[in-house]
């Protein structure tokens, strides 16, 4: 299969991409992504080589939609319950205990979903949180799931999901917490109700106050898609919104790195997490 | 086999740097700031570090001290790199813990020099 | 001890308003309590020099690091007709390479709005604010980058300067400055670096 996208310029967008995201493009995972979408995307442009797409990205994209768009075209949008979980696990089996013991036992454990979309991330936190099952046993969490989004806060509430939604969780655990009907899983109701939901925007320090402290922090696959200001921003109201000694969880492939030195990143099972 | 990180936000300054390193048979990583470099250092097993100063997010200076203050990295050999060897940059790099300020690029007969003292293969 | 699900609404700190700078920057010197401080600066940046007083506050030596940065992320994210850009300028001067580093971060923010700084700086003696205006022109959308660098290449006899320029033109480059770069080689005596450097920029240009 031929592309517009040689090697060579895989290289160097993969370089711009970098720099711009922080999200570091690997030849097995994306060369053949980002060379059908160049191709189709230069194909609507009515552009025939890389050279003009590439220039058209770097300085003819003033308000950043065409970067959005790629951005878009190589980062896997879709939500579904427990991606990523190996950072699930961190939280259960090493995060919430720690915080147990050094935090005082008259205040709830907070754990925040910053985006949480339709529900599905912080809802794999509460199945992690119940299946582990004994810091819940020992003190009260709550955990907050914000999203810009209304429809997807709205969709969150009902806790309606479809098979593609649930297919990572083990068949064990997705017989024990849903129910099914028709197609679709619907959280029982002991759990329903266990994440409070609401429509807010990061950018808005006095909304974001008002949700209060967290002791952790997860916003996975959000701030790539900002600018370096923005992100700088976010960063910062994250920080300011962790109680000390609190952590954040970024996505896979995102890193404090490119954001702000504030954090103090650690390994825990060989995942990478932030702490105040 | 020893690991040596390169810290510079300049992707010339890494790979050149770099490729002399491996040309010795040793690993390289590499890092763009000081914040990624102490993402990289946990769990890893550095042999030595290639250090720049300035780099956006966090400078040569603050990842030193840091990275100092770990205790799997108290003693391991670093090398501060710059474009220009004031008198004061000097002295701040050995205040936080380099042992050695050189200006970039470093020459690969000297960065073989110091390969053969600093670093146990 | 469970899952909270009557989700209470959280107890909020009253915090002050200010109808002046003044009565902002009152509150925020007397402040030490690092919260009050951030609510602060914020409000802080509102107002008409808030920005410039905040620059001011960043080159005392002492101030927490956090702090320090949280001061330089409110700044990047003014509005650039606003910003005191100026001011940051002064930042670059500064023996501390911490605040100067912060500085410079800040400046990249507003890439778009430094262009004329970015010609001086290019033509000036300072060879690490060459440097930083050539990363600068690296990261924006100057339609300009690559005759700018192309113009500074011909000249420039500082061996880092001279290849930070040619790592972006290995991405911006086109095939007609294939020769200028080989003719670096040359300029820097065949020098190992300089033919690495330049070598990696002719095959990305190429590929």
């Amino acid at each position: 299969m031929s592309y517009l996208l040689s090697k060579e310029n895989f290289a160097k967008i993969g370089e711009f991409i970098y720099r711009k995201s922080g999200i570091y493009l690997e030849d097995d995972k994306h060369y053949n992504k980002l060379g059908k979408y160049i191709d189709t995307r230069s194909d609507e442009l009515g552009i025939d080589n890389f050279r003009k797409y590439f220039y058209r990205l770097r300085f003819d994209d003033n308000d950043g939609t065409e970067f959005q768009a790629l951005m878009n075209a190589i980062t896997v949008n879709e939500t579904y319950f427990f991606r990523e979980k190996d950072q699930f696990e961190v939280l259960v089996n090493r995060i919430l205990p720690e915080l147990h013991d050094s935090i005082p036992k008259n205040r709830p454990l907070r754990i925040l979903s910053s985006p949480c979309s339709t529900g599905e991330e912080p809802y794999s936190m509460i199945l992690h949180i119940v299946e582990e099952g004994n810091v819940v046993e020992k003190r009260d969490i709550e955990v907050v799931g914000i999203d810009i989004d209304s429809t997807v806060i709205k969709k969150a509430q009902e806790a309606k999901y479809s098979q593609r939604s649930v297919h990572a969780i083990p068949k064990n655990v997705l017989s024990k917490w849903f129910v099914k009907k028709a197609l679709n899983y619907e959280l029982c109701e002991d759990l329903q109700g266990t994440v409070d939901f609401q429509v807010a925007n990061v950018f808005d320090k006095t909304q974001m106050r008002k949700l209060g402290k967290f002791d952790v922090i997860f916003s996975r696959n959000m701030l790539i898609y900002f600018d370096d200001a923005s992100r700088k921003e976010v960063a910062m109201t994250f920080y300011d919104m962790l109680n000390p000694g609190g952590y954040v969880l970024l996505g896979h492939a995102e890193y404090m790195s490119r954001i702000v030195s504030v954090f103090k990143a650690k390994k825990i099972d060989n995942t990478l997490i932030y702490q105040k | 086999m020893a690991t040596i990180m390169v810290v510079d936000d300049s992707k010339t300054v890494r790979s050149y740097h770099g490729s002399i390193l491996k040309s010795m048979g040793l690993d390289v990583l590499e890092a763009e700031n000081g914040m990624e470099a102490l993402e990289k250092s946990l769990g890893a097993k550095v042999d030595l570090y290639l250090v720049d100063v300035n780099m956006p997010i966090m400078d040569g200076y603050s990842f030193i001290k840091d990275l100092r203050k770990q205790d799997a990295h108290k003693i391991v050999p670093i090398i501060m790199i710059t474009t220009q060897a004031k008198e004061e940059d000097k002295i701040n790099a050995y205040t936080v813990g380099a042992n050695l300020f050189e200006t970039k690029p470093i020459r690969p007969e000297q960065l073989q020099a110091y390969i053969d003292i600093l670093v146990k293969r | 001890m469970a899952l909270i699900k009557q989700h209470t609404t959280q107890i909020m700190d009253e915090l002050p308003t200010f109808s002046t700078l003044e009565e902002a920057i009152t509150f925020f010197e007397s402040s030490d309590v690092l919260e009050k401080e951030d609510f602060a600066i914020e409000e802080i940046v509102k107002f008409d020099g808030g920005g410039k007083y905040l620059v001011s506050f960043m080159k005392n030596e002492s101030i927490d690091k956090n702090l320090l940065i949280k001061i330089a992320s409110v700044i990047s994210n003014m509005d650039s007709d606003e910003a005191p850009i100026e001011d940051v300028m002064d930042l670059l001067k500064l023996d501390n390479a911490h605040i100067r580093n912060l500085g410079i971060s800040i400046l990249r923010d507003f890439s778009n709005s430094i262009k004329y700084y970015i010609v001086k700086f290019l033509i000036g003696d300072d060879r690490d604010l060459r440097i930083f205006a050539i990363n600068v022109l690296g990261d924006v959308d100057f339609a300009e980058s690559r005759d700018m660098l192309v113009e500074l290449l011909e000249t420039e006899e500082d061996i880092n300067v001279a290849m930070t320029a040619v790592d972006y033109m290995g991405e911006i480059g086109e095939e007609e400055d294939v020769a200028l770069l080989e003719s670096l080689k040359e300029r820097f005596s065949g020098d190992s670096y300089v033919e690495f450097a330049v070598d990696s920029a002719i095959k990305l240009i190429e590929g």
